[in-house]
């Protein structure tokens, strides 16, 4: 060992084994409580078997379900129930379940203060019936789900400062969904008077822009929304991934609807359809049952394991290191064919 | 800092504020009114009875959501039949529909021959009569019955945020016992059917649609009765069909609905949609006859807003005599509109529906000249083989669709082949409106207009839209007001878009602009009290925007010339001309001097106002919707045009406020200084460049001499007479440089030379590649290279005033000029 002193070996040895820990901790995720659950975003709630294997198998136990939508009615002057769910199974003691109630954020451009006030009095004892028809006590927290926007925000922070106040709703918490530019644009859309938020990592590109990309889920999106602005967030946050997927239909490189109506096996024939770049299928004859005619063009979106597993190692980076929720978007047996078990597991696992 | 970076944090913060100033646009305009926006000279009322939910309009599904009839009046006429003994139709109505709660329970509890406890409101009523008679025991009796399946049946608001789902199980048990209550009528086929509605539609309501359909099919179906209750029945059953999977006869039985009964023609239309069947021809072999087979064709045409001949050409083929050919004809017509004449230019306008979703290249241009051609080949076929009724409409349908291929001549020879005699009424005012449009195409195409032979035409257009005026607005939802306005749409269009533009191409501004006025009033509209109020925006624009000095004198003078000195032409357009007083024509006289320049004569006419007028003039105080909110709080936000600002933004004011008089009067006064010459002209040139340069749509004063302001125009082209001060800052540059050659005081030149490099950073033209693309790389931008690194009074401050005091101050303040001397060559 010429030239190298024993002693200085030592320091060199224990100095690579500082760095080689130093890289592990940084290297390794951070060590947080992560549980999975599911949304259920159906009219009617009966689990099938499909839906529920998945749900023992990932050991989930909550599901976040939808339990109405909140839109004007006819007349414009009401804020009512849209399509409120019907339980057609109870949901078993095992499974929390946790409301989520939609609402238009155009509503909020047309109902007062007044008003507000009124909603969220009608919304909290709602729930708590929906709630017991599907067998349960009542409920523990709600979720409202609304793309707010500067205009709206005002009025739609007063309403959910309204929900807190109400006596029914004590002692029950409020989490709300956020989308992607809230998050970035912290000052325009300011920040939600609830404990904490749920991040929707989906519906991020430009949906009604002919082209081959991805609407649903695009990971440079999410790194340009997300990468400078999640860190700092103020609000504990939880993450929701898709796994939903969709036709995007255009004629003439016009948008013209979304259609869950073409299979798999329909965007595989070749006498229907010509593929054409990355997801672009393009219609060779009318597809009547989609309402679709030739030469229309079908942006086949979708997600893979594999963005599941590139959404979870970068939204691991700057979530804090407590505990999180990671919501699957949602609970579907025709959707959830695209996913083996592992495979959800294995991007839970990635946080 | 980074250069670069700080303009990107500039930049980005221009592009927010830009963008952030038209999503508040945006939310806060109104939304348009498609009706008013309606850009169509043939009427669409014509052949169109029973069908009027289907007429073309665009960037609406349907023309009106309404059903063409009433449900609630065709079973009331059953009713007051049924029971006869005088039982009129209106008395059934108001008890079976509109009677309050009480009276409800009162009747549902009433017993025969008990008319004593009746209230005084019912004991005349012949409905109530009758079924508390001893003849009609059973029609009471059904109608209790039917009362209590309305709590079922109904919804209401209240119903909308109750939890618990809908009692099925009563609903389904009501069900069977109207069934059975039915089957008890044997011999009284009227409430036969009545039960065995209320019993299809409370199964069908319970979700027991099997229940539904087999009623039908075995109880219902066989009635032969012409009741539209039996049609109600069927809309039933066609959509316990389509609930089954039984989409192609689901299909069907809706277009047997939507021909039969006109209560439920948009139920059945829209349910007919919502099954996507289309045209398949599983449907279309269920359709027994011709007939069938028409309305199912129908059924898809009347949905379809694209050009489309083939839905017209199988009905004709199929039921010659129907409509349903005139109803789908129109609406082809009111189509080609879109693309086609003076119409399509409208449809251009920026604000127009379709002005996105049109795509004018030559493909598209091609097939809808040919759709155009088959168009007019098909309504003389029609007009020729006089198998449709109104076989007449087909000569004008081609005359007015060779109008708009520019085929005058043609069109005049089609028109002429019309046979007046037999045309009904709506046909003959099409006619009339067809023969206007080529008139005025002919009288102007000759070059020598006859104006007074006009006069007839536009008269009886004018009575025609006075006629068609709906009743006082105060009921109306503004969105559709103009939904029933025909001929008032029809007759603005004409006066506005096929007159005007006529007289425009001659230089006549005056006529013009009484055309505009004459578009948005008719004689006795005592809205003519304050015109430049109730004008259609389209008029007012072009009043406010577009007439200088001379013209406003000509029509100022026009209202004080007798009327033995005026045409009859000039006679029909100036009738309640002088109708309000001038105050408001005064104000815009004077503001258009002051656009001009002439402040002496803006000062004078200014003067004849009342004193309060200019002071309560709107914008009188700053309105600072462009900046930030800590402004409004503010009520001494006075804009001062006289100062010279370093910066536009934010917008300086002052407590003092200044009219349009008081600036006119300054600005003269101003100019007189002027001509002494030596530092005192140098100074007023100075003051008068900085009142021109406020009144642009970057100045604190722009309201002096625009009636509006939008975050849009500082991309705009100069159109306008004034848009040289108001765009591009002309007379307050030409006035600085003058300050700048008079004086030798070199700070003062610096001040002006800063203030010329502003005036030359408004004289830019956007094109689309600067006005959004000028984010991805700031530096190589353009307009930035315009204004900050190319502009050569930036290059002569630098270079002669580097040691005056102003200098200092404006590499301080000005961050554009800062860019500039830290820019590397």
């Amino acid at each position: 060992m010429s030239g190298i002193t024993k002693n200085s070996c030592g320091q060199l040895l224990i100095t690579c084994w500082m760095g080689l820990i130093l890289l592990l901790c940084f290297s390794c995720g951070a060590d947080r409580e992560t549980t999975p659950a599911f949304y259920y975003w159906k009219t009617g709630y009966r689990l099938d078997k499909i839906e529920q294997a998945y749900v023992d198998r990932l050991k989930v136990r909550k599901l976040y379900v939808r339990i109405m939508d909140i839109d004007m009615d006819d007349s414009r002057t009401h804020a009512i129930p849209i399509s409120p769910i019907r339980f057609q199974d109870s949901a078993p003691d095992s499974i929390v379940l946790v409301p989520v109630v939609y609402i238009v954020n155009n509503v909020f451009n047309l109902i007062d203060s007044a008003s507000i006030k009124v909603l969220a009095e009608k919304v909290v004892p709602y729930v708590g019936v929906k709630l017991r028809q599907a067998g349960k006590s009542g409920f523990h927290a709600l979720q409202i789900d609304c793309d707010w926007t500067a205009s709206t925000r005002d009025k739609y922070f007063y309403f959910l400062e309204c929900l807190q106040s109400q006596t029914l709703f004590q002692g029950k918490k409020l989490s709300v969904t956020l989308r992607l530019h809230q998050v970035r644009n912290k000052s325009a859309s300011g920040i939600p008077p609830v404990e904490k938020v749920l991040l929707m990592c989906y519906n991020m590109g430009n949906l009604r822009k002919p082209g081959d990309h991805n609407s649903i889920f695009d990971m440079k999106e999410m790194e340009i929304y997300l990468r400078d602005h999640l860190r700092g967030y103020p609000l504990h946050v939880d993450v929701a991934l898709p796994l939903f997927e969709w036709g995007v239909a255009f004629r003439h490189d016009r948008y013209i609807g979304l259609t869950t109506r073409i299979s798999p096996t329909d965007f595989a024939d070749r006498d229907i359809f010509g593929h054409e770049g990355k997801m672009l299928y393009r219609l060779k004859k009318d597809f009547p049952a989609a309402g679709l005619r030739q030469g229309d063009v079908v942006r086949h979106e979708k997600i893979t394991s594999e963005d599941l597993f590139s959404a979870s190692k970068f939204l691991s980076r700057y979530l804090g290191d407590d505990s999180l929720e990671v919501i699957f978007y949602h609970l579907d047996a025709k959707t959830l064919e695209n996913f083996r078990y592992e495979d959800l597991q294995k991007a839970i696992d990635y946080f | 800092m980074k250069t670069y970076k700080k303009l990107s944090i500039i930049f980005s913060l221009g592009v927010l504020t830009f963008f952030a100033e038209i999503a508040i646009n945006m939310a806060c305009g109104p939304e348009p009114d498609p009706y008013d926006e309606y850009a169509t000279y043939f009427l669409n009322t014509v052949d169109n009875s029973g069908y009027e939910p289907f007429r073309f309009v665009m960037g609406q599904h349907l023309y009106d959501g309404e059903e063409p009839e009433s449900d609630a009046i065709i079973n009331s006429r059953e009713w007051a039949s049924y029971l006869k003994r005088g039982v009129k139709a209106t008395d059934v109505l108001s008890v079976m529909y509109h009677s309050d709660s009480a009276t409800s329970v009162l009747l549902s509890t009433m017993r025969p021959m008990d008319l004593s406890s009746l209230p005084d409101t019912l004991k005349d009523n012949g409905f109530v009569k009758a079924i508390l008679s001893r003849k009609y025991q059973d029609a009471l009796a059904y109608f209790q019955f039917a009362k209590s399946v309305e709590p079922l049946a109904t919804f209401s608001y209240s119903d909308y945020w109750n939890p618990d789902p809908r009692d099925m199980e009563a609903m389904y048990d009501k069900g069977v016992e109207a069934e059975a209550l039915a089957n008890g009528q044997t011999k009284n086929q009227f409430l036969r059917l009545r039960y065995a509605y209320q019993a299809a539609r409370m199964y069908h309501y319970s979700g027991t649609y099997d229940r539904c359909i087999d009623l039908y099919e075995s109880l219902i179906a066989p009635l032969s009765t012409g009741s539209a209750i039996k049609g109600w029945c069927t809309s039933l059953y066609a959509g316990a069909l389509r609930r089954m999977g039984q989409k192609e006869k689901a299909a069907y039985m809706f277009s047997r609905v939507f021909d039969t009964n006109p209560e439920r023609r948009v139920l059945a239309y829209k349910n007919y949609q919502y099954i996507e069947a289309g045209l398949d021809p599983s449907v279309l072999e269920l359709a027994k006859n011709d007939h069938e087979k028409a309305v199912i064709w129908a059924i898809n045409g009347l949905g379809d807003p694209q050009l489309n001949m083939e839905y017209l050409r199988q009905i004709y083929s199929l039921t010659p005599t129907s409509n349903l050919v005139g109803t789908l004809l129109i609406r082809e017509v009111n189509k080609l509109e879109q693309f086609f004449g003076k119409s399509a230019e409208l449809t251009r306008r920026p604000y127009y529906y379709s002005y996105y979703w049109h795509e004018d290249n030559d493909e598209n241009t091609l097939f809808r000249l040919q759709h155009l051609n088959e168009l007019t080949d098909f309504a003389l076929k029609i007009a020729d083989e006089k198998v449709y009724p109104n076989a007449g409409l087909g000569h004008i349908v081609a005359a007015y669709l060779t109008h708009l291929a520019g085929e005058e001549e043609q069109a005049l020879a089609l028109l002429a082949r019309v046979d007046k005699r037999h045309l009904s009424g709506q046909t003959n005012d099409q006619y009339r409106i067809t023969e206007l449009l080529l008139k005025v195409n002919r009288v102007h195409q000759g070059g020598d207009m006859d104006e007074n032979s006009l006069i007839d035409a536009l008269q009886w257009l004018d009575e025609k839209r006075r006629a068609g005026q709906p009743p006082p607005a105060q009921n109306k939802y503004w969105y559709d007001q103009h939904k029933e306005e025909r001929f008032g749409i029809i007759a603005r269009n004409i006066y506005h878009h096929v007159l005007m533009p006529v007289y425009l191409n001659q230089g006549d501004t005056v006529k013009a602009a009484l055309l505009a006025y004459k578009g948005d009033f008719i004689e006795g509209d005592a809205r003519m009290e304050r015109p430049f109020v109730y004008m259609s925006m389209f008029s007012r624009e072009f009043w406010k925007d577009e007439l200088r000095p001379t013209t406003l004198l000509q029509l100022a003078q026009l209202k004080q010339r007798p009327s033995s000195d005026l045409s009859p032409f000039e006679r029909f357009l100036t009738i309640d001309f002088g109708a309000g007083d001038d105050y408001d024509l005064l104000e815009l006289l004077g503001t258009a001097y002051l656009r001009v320049h002439d402040y002496g004569n803006a000062t004078k006419t200014f003067a004849k106002l009342p004193a309060d007028f200019l002071s309560g003039f709107r914008h009188f105080q700053y309105c600072a919707s462009e900046d930030e909110g800590e402004v409004y709080k503010n009520e001494n936000n006075y804009a001062d045009p006289f100062i010279m600002t370093l910066k536009d933004y934010p917008k300086q004011y002052s407590g003092k406020p200044v009219t349009k008089r008081e600036f006119a009067e300054r600005m003269w006064a101003l100019e007189k200084q002027a001509k002494a010459g030596g530092e005192e002209a140098a100074s007023a040139y100075f003051e008068l460049a900085n009142g021109a340069y406020q009144t642009g749509e970057f100045g604190n004063s722009w309201f002096l001499i625009s009636y509006d302001w939008s975050s849009d125009d500082k991309y705009a082209e100069p159109a306008r007479y004034y848009d040289g001060d108001y765009l591009h800052a002309r007379q307050a540059e030409q006035w600085y440089e003058k300050a700048r050659a008079l004086s030798t005081d070199t700070d003062f030149k610096a001040k002006c030379t800063f203030m010329l490099a502003k005036c030359t950073q408004r004289q830019y033209s956007f094109d689309s590649k600067s006005r959004w693309s000028y984010y991805e790389s700031p530096k190589d931008n353009p307009f930035v290279q315009w204004s900050f690194y190319r502009n050569p009074y930036f290059k002569e401050l630098k270079e002669k005033y580097q040691d005056t005091e102003f200098f200092g101050i404006a590499t301080r303040e000005c961050s554009y000029f800062r860019e500039f001397l830290n820019a590397r060559p």
